[in-house]
């Protein structure tokens, strides 16, 4: 069996699960962020508390994850990221250091301290930002091609270079959107019960899906000036353009869908829009962990441990799964419910 | 700032921040269970006062510990990429079963936090259980990444010195795992279960002599009382396992500068490395023949037998090791003490400087963790894996390391103060009589469960 894609998989899985769960933080932290004046921002905080507090701790996991499978199966490629990616990613693990940290500290200072709470919550909403755009960078510069390594394997064009340009910039912007759009629309279900702000998020979720419509256009100009092997499986017309076709499509479902304030249908046209997108990149990168230079199987581990991890991921999901799906229960249908009755 | 230096700065750095919270995740969870069982059981609503309070302590703690761990993990990749290079596919292993207990650990301390009111009580008391498992498990798994750097084993090396073969089972017992996880069990018991005690001692000097301060101090003192003998026992088991295994690093930590037969044991003095000899000290003579091989005239490696460029540096950690055990004998010694006074007291002391003592230990626990893997990691250099791999060959080529160290540091700085503001002011955020009156009301108007 070929286990090391089977791995690569698991890997691409595992990012697309982080990104599903908005980085973490549902991207709540930027709403957050923006929630200041009005009559209800002290209302959305808390329902952005409600909505992220039990699972934020779960759902940063899965970049670890990815990391641990990288570092295992893949353990070449961790090296050249880590090497030639260092800025962007050591920017963007501060960020998940502080993100998540303020925010706890902040879920449990609520009554204790009224000033703290406020700071805590600035901390939170910056980093929320900061976070998904660095990791973004860091992923456009691998799948770009701007970054070659010389026979050290360091990076030819310096530390900076490979990840400050178009397209990498470009997805690291399109990633924040992502988060933000995501998260909107998943708070308008966990608003349900309070129209006012279930309102608020509609509202939020369709200029948020706008924008995000709106970047992807910017990011196809971007994608053919800057990242000439996306672009060979991607351009309109080519082999992997009918994924991003089904991504729009979605995008513009769930723009509708908003619309007629049927929220929990936007909500799994959202879900499908990042799927496709995701897919598409993974067709256009695969087979390539860093374009074009290391290959999945340039990189694979010996085979005991491919096998090993293999093994592994099928406990994940036995072990993980049924836990996952009642934490989910627990705060996602339930939530909803309770505020129905009352 | 050196790039090498600043890479093993921040890495230590990071690495000492976060093991704290990871003692912590691992013990917290027993004493939740503890404290929520035994108000199951005798519906003593201090029981439950002490509980929340944890809970909410818990949350704060856990936090930190996750996203420091997640630092980490990236931490490897981005500080030490060519050792990771090497190493990934043997301690890879491990680090991802580590993860799947992680989130084990994640998703149910989800449930835990936020399930009081969902949960029917029981429900919610076994909600932690998986805490308990997943923060355990997790730790023994890690640790079984840093014993392979100590007694690399399980992999064989093509021409080229590349990994070629991994044997995943013996790559990841290698001869070390046993001491090193035991002992780091123990210790976060320990270390936990005093800083328990400390934070109850700290309010009753204080003047609060009330039963909640009263109960959560024993608590603490239960488990310590099993911990800290055990840690004798443990503690002389992994440096057997040294001498078995890493007997340079046994050489450094000693510090034994010449091979010896009938060595003894220097406490205290000063290691000079120009005169190859420790001065001031004050010493047991076979002590450590017979602590290391059960025979008085056994033979003990001394630094001499190794290359110079591949000692460890005495100076470096000779001084943690000596506080470390020291440590461990003191808090040992006062479980004894404070039996005896329960015993005249009939029931929990308030006898002042004893509870200074403990208050003390509270601290002392921690300092010890930190020291213990001083040792640990400074005794193994130059080697970042024992004998394979020199620390030169593992950092990263990146530039700009000594920034990121600073910024870390700062950041951690801030992370800290921030901490510590908060959990004083949910320490002392309400007298413990309104606590306990509104476990009393909360356990009255208990009503159904969704499950
Ligand atoms: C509460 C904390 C604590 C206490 C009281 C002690 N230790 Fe410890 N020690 C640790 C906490 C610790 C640790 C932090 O957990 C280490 C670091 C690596 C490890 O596995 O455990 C450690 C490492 C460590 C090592 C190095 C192991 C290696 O490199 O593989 C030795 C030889 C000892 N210890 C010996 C002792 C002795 C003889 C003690 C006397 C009672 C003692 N320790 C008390
Ligand atoms: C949490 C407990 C730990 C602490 C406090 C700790 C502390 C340290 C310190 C102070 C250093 C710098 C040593 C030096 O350069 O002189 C270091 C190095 C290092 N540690 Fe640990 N360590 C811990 C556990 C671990 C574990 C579990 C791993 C493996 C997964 C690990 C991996 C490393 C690596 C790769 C280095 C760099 C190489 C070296 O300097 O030898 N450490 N650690
Ligand atoms: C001896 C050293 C270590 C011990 C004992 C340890 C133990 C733990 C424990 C018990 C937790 C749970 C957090 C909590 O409950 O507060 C934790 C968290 C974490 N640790 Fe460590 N760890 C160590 C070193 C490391 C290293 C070297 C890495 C990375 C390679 C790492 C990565 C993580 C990650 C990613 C988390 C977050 C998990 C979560 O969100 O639940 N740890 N660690």
């Amino acid at each position: 069996m070929p286990f090391d894609v089977i791995l690569a998989g698991a890997l691409g899985v595992s990012i697309l699960l982080f990104a599903l769960a908005g980085g973490a933080d549902f991207g709540a932290g930027f709403w957050s962020f923006l929630a200041r004046r009005g009559e209800r921002a002290k209302e959305q905080q808390q329902l952005i508390e409600q909505s992220i507090g039990p699972l934020w701790e779960a759902n940063e996991l899965w970049i670890v994850v990815s990391a641990v499978i990288l570092w295992s199966a893949f353990s070449p490629a961790f090296s050249a990221y880590g090497t030639a990616l260092f800025i962007p990613f050591v920017l963007a693990i501060m960020g998940v250091l502080l993100r998540g940290a303020f925010l706890a500290f902040r879920i449990e200072a609520q009554e204790e301290a009224p000033g703290a709470y406020r700071f805590f919550g600035e901390v939170f909403g910056t980093m929320s930002i900061v976070t998904p755009f660095f990791l973004g960078a860091a992923a456009g510069a691998i799948a770009s091609g701007r970054l070659r390594l010389n026979s050290n394997e360091l990076p030819i064009d310096g530390f900076v270079q490979p990840w400050v340009g178009p397209f990498p910039i470009m997805v690291g912007i399109l990633g924040v959107a992502t988060c933000v759009y995501l998260s909107a629309i998943y708070l308008t279900i966990d608003a349900t019960g309070n129209e006012l702000l279930q309102e608020d998020f509609r509202l939020r979720g369709i200029l948020a899906g706008m924008a995000l419509g709106a970047l992807g256009v910017v990011a196809i100009f971007a994608t053919r000036a800057d990242a000439p092997y996306m672009w060979e499986q991607l351009y309109p017309g080519g082999p992997g353009s009918i994924l991003m076709a089904v991504a729009a499509l979605c995008l513009f479902a769930s723009l509708a869908l908003l619309y007629f304030r049927r929220y929990e249908f936007a909500r799994a046209a959202a879900i499908a829009q990042v799927s496709a997108v995701f897919c598409a990149w993974a067709f256009a990168q695969y087979p390539y962990l860093l374009v074009p230079d290391i290959t999945i199987q340039d990189a694979a581990s010996p085979r005991s441990v491919l096998v090993a991890m293999s093994i592994l991921i099928i406990v994940y999901v036995v072990v993980l799964g049924p836990a996952l799906w009642w934490l989910f229960r627990l705060f996602k249908s339930h939530a909803s419910s309770k505020r129905e009755e009352s | 700032m050196d790039n090498l230096i600043a890479a093993r700065g921040v890495f230590g750095m990071s690495l000492s921040f976060h093991i704290m919270f990871a003692a912590l995740g691992v013990v917290m969870p027993f004493f939740l269970l503890l404290s929520q069982g035994l108000y199951l059981k005798k519906k003593d609503p201090v029981y439950l006062a002490l509980n929340k309070k944890w809970t909410t302590a818990f949350a704060i703690t856990y936090a930190i510990g996750a996203v420091s761990g997640t630092v980490l993990t990236f931490g490897l990749g981005l500080f030490w990429p060519r050792f990771m290079d090497f190493a990934g596919p043997m301690i890879g292993v491990p680090l991802s079963i580590e993860v799947m207990f992680f989130l084990l650990e994640a998703i149910f301390l989800g449930i835990y936090l936020f399930g009081r009111d969902l949960l029917s009580p029981w429900v919610h008391w076994l909600s932690a259980v998986p805490l308990l498992v997943g923060g355990f498990a997790s730790m023994v798994v890690v640790i079984l990444a840093n014993s392979w750097m100590n007694t690399p084993v399980g992999f064989t090396l093509d021409e080229a010195g590349q990994v070629a073969d991994v044997e995943v089972f013996r790559a990841m017992f290698s001869p070390s795992w046993y001491a090193e996880t035991s002992h780091m069990t123990v210790a976060a018991f320990e270390a936990v279960g005093f800083a328990f005690a400390a934070i109850y001692a700290w309010g009753m000097i204080r003047g609060r002599h009330d039963e909640y301060h009263k109960k959560g101090f024993f608590m603490g003192m239960i488990v310590v009382t099993l911990a800290a003998p055990l840690m004798i026992f443990s503690g002389d088991h992994t440096a057997r396992q040294l001498a078995a295994n890493e007997p340079a690093k046994l050489a450094a930590i000693e510090p034994l500068y010449e091979t010896e037969a009938g060595a003894g044991i220097s406490i205290g003095g000063i290691p000079d490395n120009e005169a190859g000899e420790v001065k001031y000290d004050i010493e047991i003579p076979y002590m450590l023949s017979i602590l290391s091989y059960d025979d008085p005239n056994a033979t003990v490696q001394g630094l001499n037998e190794f290359p110079e460029d591949e000692r460890p540096n005495p100076l470096a950690m000779w001084w943690a090791y000596d506080a470390m055990t020291g440590i461990g004998f003191f808090l040992a010694a006062l479980i004894p003490v404070f039996w005896i006074f329960y015993w005249r007291y009939r029931g929990v002391p308030t006898y002042r400087p004893l509870l200074y003592a403990i208050t003390l230990s509270g601290f002392l626990g921690f300092l010890a963790i930190e020291l213990g893997w001083l040792t640990t990691e400074e005794g193994r250099q130059p080697w970042v894996a024992q004998g394979v791999m020199r620390i030169e060959e593992g950092y990263t080529l990146a530039p700009g390391i000594g920034v990121a160290f600073i910024a870390f540091a700062l950041l951690y700085l801030f992370l800290a103060s921030t901490l510590i503001w908060l959990l004083k002011r949910i320490a002392t955020g309400a007298p413990p009589e309104e606590e306990v009156e509104e476990a009393q009301r909360q356990e009255e108007s208990e009503g159904a469960y969704a499950l």
